[in-house]
């Protein structure tokens, strides 16, 4: 990757790998990223981004802002070392975080109160699911990703309720 | 010859702490693949977690104020369908509300709770990395690591799991609910006291002999294992909950981990085995402690484990298990040995290419996660060496999870080979060597609550 390491890149934040990307200074890169089937692109980077903030601004969560851009990094990895179909699944979670909120684009308090309130959407009871209930459990179970496996089986990121 | 295998689904505590989650049983029951899965397998597992039913002490869960209301509503649901649909359902308390144990004090993001016995929380290696950056511009990400790779709060054990203690209190408001109740909130066929106690709880050992130093207080030297009389007691406390009500409910227990630790401040190994260098006391010593307090067992108890390890790696750590419970498990037998529930098992991606090679392509390990699944649990039908004794064994997770990716199909439900091999085996019934026994008459417990 001409002189720049895959990790080197995603520590740089994905802030700055986007600008990079809009102001056409990367074309080779952007192919080589695009080649690469484990690479995350640039747009879930920062959709990946934007929901662990989301996460890290709930005050009960168990992830700080401050490990945001470091556990960024590691979804990342994850993400990389995940097979396929767990890279579909990330693809197609974020992809819809994208198109129904724009969630790249939130600011960490927007983007924890779109998972707010998707997470309660509809009824918890009943016998059909709101599909927003759903996609923000699905975020909370992927954003796990960046911690690797877990040989404990521990109860991941959880949001308290506003 | 009696040849038993029943086989069981755990779908994690996802259904109740996000209910319309992929893990939630409704969602499942509903899915064009699910009359095949439930064609061959008849229990499902379920997780009653208490932080999230009953997240303020002041509301008991079926208070219409508990924050957690909702989802008790949702698990009733789920446990209601599962027995329409012909489950049987394995009920676990799990976790402690931060209010339950003191925990709630100690905020996620403070030094307070990074410093909180991280002895018993995180490897001294990760925490050694962070004690060593301080200082230089790496401080503030150790700091992170050690942050995110301690063990929740959720984990402490309370002081008392006693009949009068606030776990003796959650554990009767879910027998009252499910099984006296039941089936208007949905009906149990199982209790299970706890979920690997011996890996997830802390602290699993007394302090060490060495308090001089943060390497001291790592050691494991001149520190005693604590956590099997933690586990005594929520037995007897269970135990006596089930005599109150006078329920012929089957009980399980310890549910413990097979995992194969360094650590011994972290996880308690269970016994000694031919895999590992590290052997584990945490079976003997819990047997030693139920003996203690004149723990009996009787009918109503059958001996539970994990077997990642067995399952994935074609190993017979089970057998060492038989060889230390023996005859002095006063529960149910089979076989002419302790009747085993496995309530968790399965096949990692991880550990295929550990057993098979790392350079497997995806596809091929896909491949070999179905084969491992069908030679596990064909070697359990076989009533001798690693499949006597053992009832029922247990697949974790349906849709894969990201951070223990052992599903059958991938985490958005679509199909993999591992479906077809779990499918493809079918049950064989109970022929346990139990007569009827009449139940112990209740006991007063009328202190317990849910407050």
């Amino acid at each position: 990757m001409s002189g720049v390491t895959r990790r080197q890149l995603l520590l740089r934040g994905g802030g700055v790998t986007i600008v990079l990307f809009a102001a056409g200074a990367g074309p080779v890169l952007a192919q080589e990223l695009a080649a690469d089937p484990a690479t995350l692109t640039a747009a879930r980077r920062a959709t990946a981004l934007s929901l662990l903030a989301g996460i890290a601004a709930d005050p009960g969560s168990d992830l700080t802002p401050g490990a945001v851009e470091l556990v960024a990094v590691d979804f990342a990895d994850g993400y990389a070392a995940a097979p396929a179909d767990m890279r579909a699944f990330a693809d197609a979670t974020l992809d819809r975080l994208d198109s129904e909120a724009g969630f790249a684009a939130l600011s960490p308090d927007d983007s924890l109160a779109v998972l707010r309130t998707w997470s309660v959407a509809g009824r918890p009871d009943g016998t059909t699911g709101d599909p927003r209930r759903t996609l923000a459990a699905s975020a909370l179970t992927l954003a796990g990703l960046a911690a690797g496996e877990d040989e404990l089986r521990q109860v991941g990121y959880t949001l308290q309720p506003a | 010859m009696s040849t038993v295998l029943q086989k069981c689904l755990d779908i994690t505590p996802n259904g109740v702490i996000r209910p319309w989650s992929l893990q939630d049983y409704r969602l499942i029951r509903v899915q064009p693949w699910w009359p095949e899965l439930r064609a061959t397998t008849s229990w499902l597992r379920l997780w009653a977690d208490w932080p999230t039913l009953q997240p303020q002490r002041e509301y008991a869960p079926d208070d219409p104020r508990s924050g957690g209301y909702g989802n008790l509503l949702a698990f009733d649901e789920q446990i209601k369908l599962a027995v329409a649909d012909g489950l049987n359902v394995i009920l676990l308390p799990y976790r402690y509300p931060l209010w339950a144990n003191g925990t709630g004090k100690l905020s996620f993001n403070s030094d307070a709770n990074l410093f909180y016995l991280p002895q018993d929380r995180v490897s001294f290696a990760t925490f050694q990395r962070y004690l060593n950056a301080i200082g230089t511009p790496r401080e503030a990400a150790e700091k992170e690591r050690v942050r995110g790779a301690e063990k929740s709060r959720e984990y402490n054990t309370p002081a008392s799991h006693g009949e009068d203690s606030l776990w003796a209190g959650y554990v009767d408001f879910l027998w009252q609910r499910y099984v006296v109740q039941a089936p208007e909130h949905g009906e149990v066929a199982a209790f299970e006291v706890v979920n690997e106690p011996n890996g997830q709880l802390w602290p699993q050992r007394g302090p060490s002999g060495d308090q001089s130093s943060w390497a001291g207080r790592f050691s494991p030297v001149g520190s005693d294992l604590v956590i099997h009389k933690v586990v005594a007691e929520m037995m007897a406390t269970l135990d006596a909950i089930a005599d109150h009500h006078g329920q012929t409910m089957l009980c399980l227990a310890p549910s413990t981990s097979d995992a194969d630790s360094a650590q011994p401040r972290i996880t308690s190994n269970i016994t000694p085995t031919s895999y590992s260098a590290n052997p584990g006391t945490f079976v003997d010593e819990l047997l030693d402690e139920l003996d203690r307090i004149g723990f009996r067992g009787g009918p109503r108890w059958a001996w539970s484990f994990h077997n990642y390890n067995d399952y994935e790696l074609n190993q017979h750590r089970v057998e060492f298990l038989q060889d230390h419970i023996g005859k002095r498990w006063g529960g149910r037998r089979l076989n002419g040995v302790a009747e085993l529930w496995c309530t968790e098992g399965g096949c990692r991606l991880t550990r295929v290419r550990q057993r098979f090679g790392q350079n497997l392509s995806d596809e091929q390990v896909l491949n070999q996660q179905a084969e491992v699944i069908k030679e596990a649990l064909h070697r359990h039908h076989w009533p001798e060496g690693e499949g006597a004794g053992v009832t029922m064994l247990t697949q974790y997770t349906l849709a894969a999870d990201p951070r223990f990716d052992a599903g059958l199909l991938d985490p958005g439900y679509a199909h993999r080979p591992a479906f077809d091999a779990w499918c493809g085996v079918r049950e064989r019934g109970a022929q346990g060597e139990n007569d009827p026994v009449e139940m112990p008459a209740p006991s007063d417990l009328s202190s317990l609550s849910a407050h």
